[in-house]
């Protein structure tokens, strides 16, 4: 019976059309938060390994490798590449932008995309999303700083840009020159112990720690991708119980005539999952299409995208379970007007 | 034994039959009805509106439950059959022929009459070729590819009629077959459901129409008091 099947989705194709863009807008949606949600370790990621860290080392109780607010003397571990975070205000050409300040040593392990590394003082590399060209300077905490070099990727809390700076000017800038630091970066895989009152965190553990503050904001995409894909359910079963109301007639015929109940709610489970099908499709074309409309990093994994279309066919399976109880109870004697 | 081999069995016995509609208040416009149709005739039920004609028919056709009473449709029992069962009855045995056509408007003619043939599940091609020769058999083998809105309410009416034997039924039943159509269609139509008759069906029309009343073998009267 796939035939009236097809055949009814042609007859009513301007609201399958029209349902199909609203679905596949919701999924277009819903793969965009999917997107930022991904960023958000993703950016972090990037940032430790532009800072070349294969690990961490924090000093014992100490709670966040990168945001904890204690610091130690930057001689605790002789030799130690130490390093600091914060987050300010910089002016540049384009006006003032939050930025995320992380200091290194000098000639530290930056991977620079273009430019050169740090050398002396007054010098920073910055992401290039900064939009600040290299030879210019910066503002920052009332003075001014060189850009040297670009890095590209390096931005957190999404899309604000990183900018490394010489651990000299962080001391004088945030510690009154004290020689601190918020830990140690190691370059090489590390497979001992910590040195004691140590703790090493390795780079996933990085990462958590550079994302915790978006705890709820990732939370919150979450649950608006839900809401969209509930939203998406709610479309396909409103669009599948109209189909059933005006069909109601036609399935009293088709039961007149032997056709099965099965085969009646087979033919509408297949409708919706056409719908979800091509609306998943498109759903994942206004996906990323969308993505330069943002002003952050969007990152929508092969996963996701892959998954979309299986979501979307279970949301509507379920969505068609709604019209498809109706349908079921349609008695075939509706087709003589007698029941 | 094949379906036309049935149709020399398909005598239709009503024994006893009531129909009641539940509601505020209970309507019963069938009460103790028993009735023969043999096989091979055309039999007309007629009444007044309301006298249960529709509520006969759609009893026989197996798509309504007595309230009490027997229906035997050769040696089965309509009456007795579950749900399953009266899927293939209504499939294999019954077919049919309803008012206002009833076709579906989304399907042209050659596909409204695939209908019970793929329900049935006889192949696409084959469903194809029987349902074409059927409707070359009523007439209209130059409306295949027609929707509904694109014909008569002759045309309808003879791919309904066609849509009811494409199973080769041994029983038909028909709902004022000829109440929506212009005087022009009738006649046509009436030699068609005449025709069905003399192949060994057994034909059971409702109608207030006196020319298909003239063109019965069989009159059951259902007005009250009669």
């Amino acid at each position: 019976m796939l035939f009236s099947t097809w055949r009814d989705l042609l007859w009513r194709r301007k609201r399958f059309t029209v349902a199909v863009i609203a679905v596949s807008l919701t999924l277009g949606l819903s793969l965009l938060m999917s997107g930022v949600a991904s960023a958000f370790p993703r950016e972090a990621g990037r940032v430790i390994d532009a800072m070349g860290a294969k690990s961490f080392l924090m000093a014992d109780g100490e709670l966040g490798v990168f945001t904890s607010a204690s610091v130690v003397g930057s001689d605790a571990i002789p030799g130690g590449n130490g390093f600091y975070f914060w987050n300010s205000p910089v002016r540049g050409d384009a006006g003032v932008k939050q930025a995320a300040l992380i200091g290194i040593e000098r000639g530290g392990p930056v991977k620079v995309e273009k430019g050169r590394e740090l050398t002396r003082d007054g010098e920073v590399v910055v992401d290039k999303t900064l939009r600040v060209p290299v030879g210019k300077t910066i503002e920052l905490s009332d003075e001014r700083f060189t850009v040297v070099g670009h890095t590209s990727g390096t931005s957190l809390y999404g899309g604000q840009p990183v900018i490394f700076i010489g651990m000299n000017d962080v001391q004088r800038l945030v510690a009154g020159g004290q020689r601190v630091t918020k830990g140690f970066v190691e370059t090489s895989k590390q497979s001992g112990p910590a040195p004691a009152g140590w703790q090493r965190i390795d780079r996933n553990g990085a990462i958590d720690d550079l994302i915790r503050p978006l705890g709820n904001a990732q939370q919150t995409l979450i649950v608006i991708m839900v809401l969209l894909w509930i939203i998406s359910a709610c479309i396909i079963g409103s669009v599948m119980f109209l189909t059933v109301m005006e069909r109601t007639r036609d399935f009293a015929v088709f039961k007149a005539n032997g056709v099965t109940t099965g085969a009646i709610a087979i033919g509408l489970v297949v409708q919706a999952m056409i719908l979800a099908a091509i609306a998943s499709a498109l759903g994942i074309l206004i996906g990323h299409a969308m993505r330069p409309l943002l002003d952050m990093p969007v990152e929508i994994s092969t996963g996701w995208t892959l998954a979309l279309p299986v979501i979307a066919l279970a949301v509507a399976v379920a969505a068609s379970l709604f019209g498809m109880r109706r349908a079921i109870a349609i008695e075939p004697a509706l087709a003589f007007g007698a029941a | 034994m094949n379906r036309h081999e049935a149709a020399t069995e398909g005598s239709v016995r009503v024994e006893g039959l009531s129909v009641t509609y539940k509601g505020t208040a209970a309507v019963t416009p069938i009460h103790d009805l028993s009735a023969f149709f043999p096989a091979g005739r055309v039999a007309v039920v007629r009444g007044p509106s309301g006298c249960g004609k529709t509520s006969l028919l759609a009893c026989l056709a197996g798509l309504l439950q007595p309230a009490a009473g027997r229906i035997y449709v050769g040696d089965t029992e309509v009456t007795a059959l579950n749900r399953q069962q009266l899927d293939s009855y209504r499939r294999g045995t019954v077919g049919i022929v309803f008012q206002s056509f009833n076709l579906i408007p989304s399907l042209n003619a050659l596909e409204n009459v695939l209908v019970p043939l793929r329900a049935d599940g006889v192949p696409m091609g084959e469903a194809r070729r029987r349902a074409a020769a059927l409707l070359e058999r009523v007439g209209l083998e130059n409306r295949l590819k027609h929707r509904p809105s694109e014909m008569s309410g002759g045309q309808m009416q003879r791919v309904a009629i066609a849509r009811a034997l494409a199973l080769e039924p041994t029983f038909v039943v028909a709902d004022e077959p000829t109440a929506n159509l212009d005087q022009s269609h009738v006649g046509s139509v009436i030699t068609l459901l005449r025709s069905l008759g003399t192949d060994g069906r057994t034909v059971v029309i409702a109608t207030h129409d006196q020319r298909v009343v003239d063109a019965a073998d069989q009159i059951l009267d259902l007005t009250p008091n009669h």
